[in-house]
């Protein structure tokens, strides 16, 4: 038990990552899908505008597979969520709340950043929204989805893994030029 | 000394993120305000009021800044982890992963002065300052450039002052310096007036390229506009006209391809039609109203599998989309499955808000296979 104590630890720090880079990504999406509505409505102020619905449902899709039934309700749910212009300005909002966290995430936890497994789940997290959302501004089929998710989390993940040390300050190596001169 | 390893026991100049995050909103105020006055003039056609106008720039100038803020920033942390933190260790400096490090004693001169520019322009900003490292190569002295903008002001002055005790073995009062081994080099005077010579002519260039992008953007968002109007009083062939240059100038405007075959479609030109539908799904994968004009085209040939594609995408990608369900309908009713072209009408109806453009598509559509069920669609 006290041999798998550190690696349950890294585990739920992992688990942590992803849930606050899923969270700032998702918070982001809602946010900038309203400010892109509000954008869109005022660079089209006074024009003749298109028509538009208030709400819609779509039919279930079936693939004769449960989890691909899965993905694809969801990706019908956030297709009906963030419609018209929310979708593109939902777009930059996942992939920027996605890119934001990862980049804060070091300050926000450093010792967590040191575990490799914590580097690579919040890399892959951010990833794997990026490459999800790219696929969707070309369809909205489960397959292909997936594929991007699975791509875009190993390279992204792994790149962040390989990320160099941080090396003392500056300033130190400035310090210790002048005591010596002193 | 040449092309050193930076040890594993050297210090860092790190890029600073709020830096960045701050450089990233001084030029999207720079860049938003400056593209959206050829933008307010593109608009021209399509606004009726001035309150409407004022409400149509700050539009404009959101969209700018916001894109241009995220995407900059993106740009800018994707760089700094490309080029990784500057690096110094006991002999050497590396300005960049890539580059080759820079021994100490390498260094003929440096000087460090407040840049200029288009970095005076940047509301918000630190003055920023400009270090030239001049770097003894086969006899010549090769530049090497590294502006403050990105880095904390005590970190850079910190790093300034170790080049100066390291390779001249002086301590500095002011970080704004010019030192040099030789003071007679003549060899630095000329590379200081070619660097400047170098920054004038990409300040040029910059500024160029920005005035040609705003130019042919003003013209073909202004000629786009104008062809709504054109399109509004039934004048196909103007509109065309115009709609032909601009995808001629902007062969990336999905847009334009879009419209453009709408207006070819209305002349009963489906052939271009389609070659520009295509052209638009080309540049915009997800541009769902190519996709339902695509649509169109392939029932009136008889394609339907390929028109029930298209729709089911467009169906996907926009679910609210009232056109692709008006489509849906016709689809449906010339494979015989009236029973469900009827139900996509009535959608189309509902969600439309009862639009009596749709609802005299819908009714008469669905008189033609059956009078009495259009009863329970019409509002």
């Amino acid at each position: 038990m006290r041999i798998l104590a550190p690696c349950l630890k890294s585990g739920g720090q992992a688990l942590l990552a992803v849930a606050l880079i899923g969270a700032g990504a998702a918070v982001m999406a809602v946010v900038m899908g309203y400010a892109w509505e509000l954008v869109c409505f005022m660079r089209s102020y006074g024009t003749v505008h298109a028509l538009s619905a208030t709400s819609m449902t779509l039919e279930p899709r079936d693939f004769h597979n449960q989890f691909l039934n899965s993905v694809a309700s969801f990706l019908d749910l956030y297709n009906i969520t963030f419609p018209n212009n929310m979708r593109y300005g939902s777009g930059l909002g996942l992939i920027a709340g996605a890119l934001i966290m990862l980049a804060f995430f070091p300050c926000l936890t450093q010792s967590a950043w040191r575990h490799a497994s914590v580097r690579f789940f919040a890399g892959a997290a951010a990833g794997a929204i990026v490459g999800g959302r790219l696929d969707l501004m070309v369809n909205s089929d489960p397959v292909p989805f997936l594929v991007m998710v699975a791509l875009f989390a190993l390279v992204v993940g792994a790149l962040v893994l390989k990320a160099p040390e941080r090396k003392p300050h500056i300033g130190m190596l400035l310090a210790s030029l002048e005591n010596r001169s002193i | 000394m040449k092309n050193q390893i930076v040890d594993p026991g050297s210090f860092e100049l790190p890029y600073s993120g709020a830096l960045m995050a701050r450089l990233a909103f001084a030029t999207a105020l720079l860049v938003a305000t400056l593209i959206t006055i050829p933008d307010a003039l593109s608009i021209l056609p399509s606004t009726s009021s001035l309150p409407a106008m004022a409400v149509r720039i700050c539009g404009l100038w959101l969209s700018a800044f916001i894109q241009w803020q995220l995407v900059f920033l993106g740009i800018l942390k994707a760089l700094s982890l490309i080029n990784g933190n500057v690096l110094v260790d006991g002999q050497s400096i590396r300005i960049a992963r890539l580059r080759r490090a820079i021994g100490f004693d390498e260094i003929a001169a440096f000087t460090c002065e407040p840049a200029q520019g288009l970095f005076r322009l940047l509301p918000f900003m630190p003055p920023a300052r400009r270090l030239t490292l001049f770097v003894e190569k086969k006899g010549k002295l090769v530049p090497r450039n590294l502006d403050s903008l990105l880095f904390e002001e005590a970190d850079f002055e910190a790093f300034i002052r170790v080049i100066a005790r390291k390779s001249f073995a002086c301590p500095l009062d002011s970080p704004d310096v010019c030192l040099a081994l030789m003071s007679d080099d003549s060899r630095l005077a000329a590379g200081q007036r070619s660097c400047s010579r170098k920054r004038k002519l990409y300040l040029a260039y910059v500024s160029m390229m920005l005035i040609l992008f705003c130019g042919k953007t003003t013209l073909r968002n202004y000629l786009y506009n104008e062809s709504a109007g054109d399109i509004n009083e039934k004048q196909y062939a103007v509109a065309r006209q115009k709609l032909e240059f601009i995808t001629a100038m902007d062969p990336g405007f999905a847009s334009g391809f879009d419209r453009l075959a709408r207006v070819e479609f209305r002349m009963n030109d489906l052939e271009p039609a389609e070659k520009h539908w295509l052209k638009a799904l080309k540049a915009k994968p997800d541009l769902v109203s190519a996709k339902v004009g695509l649509s169109t085209i392939c029932m009136r040939r008889g394609e339907l599998d390929r028109a029930r594609a298209l729709l089911n995408s467009a169906r996907r990608l926009d679910p609210r989309h009232i056109p692709t369900l008006v489509n849906l309908g016709y689809y449906n009713l010339q494979t015989g499955r009236i029973d469900l072209a009827r139900e996509n009408f009535k959608r189309a109806v509902d969600l439309s808000g009862g639009d009596h453009n749709v609802c005299l598509i819908a009714a008469s559509a669905l008189k033609r296979f059956d009078s009495t069920h259009n009863r329970g669609v019409l509002p």
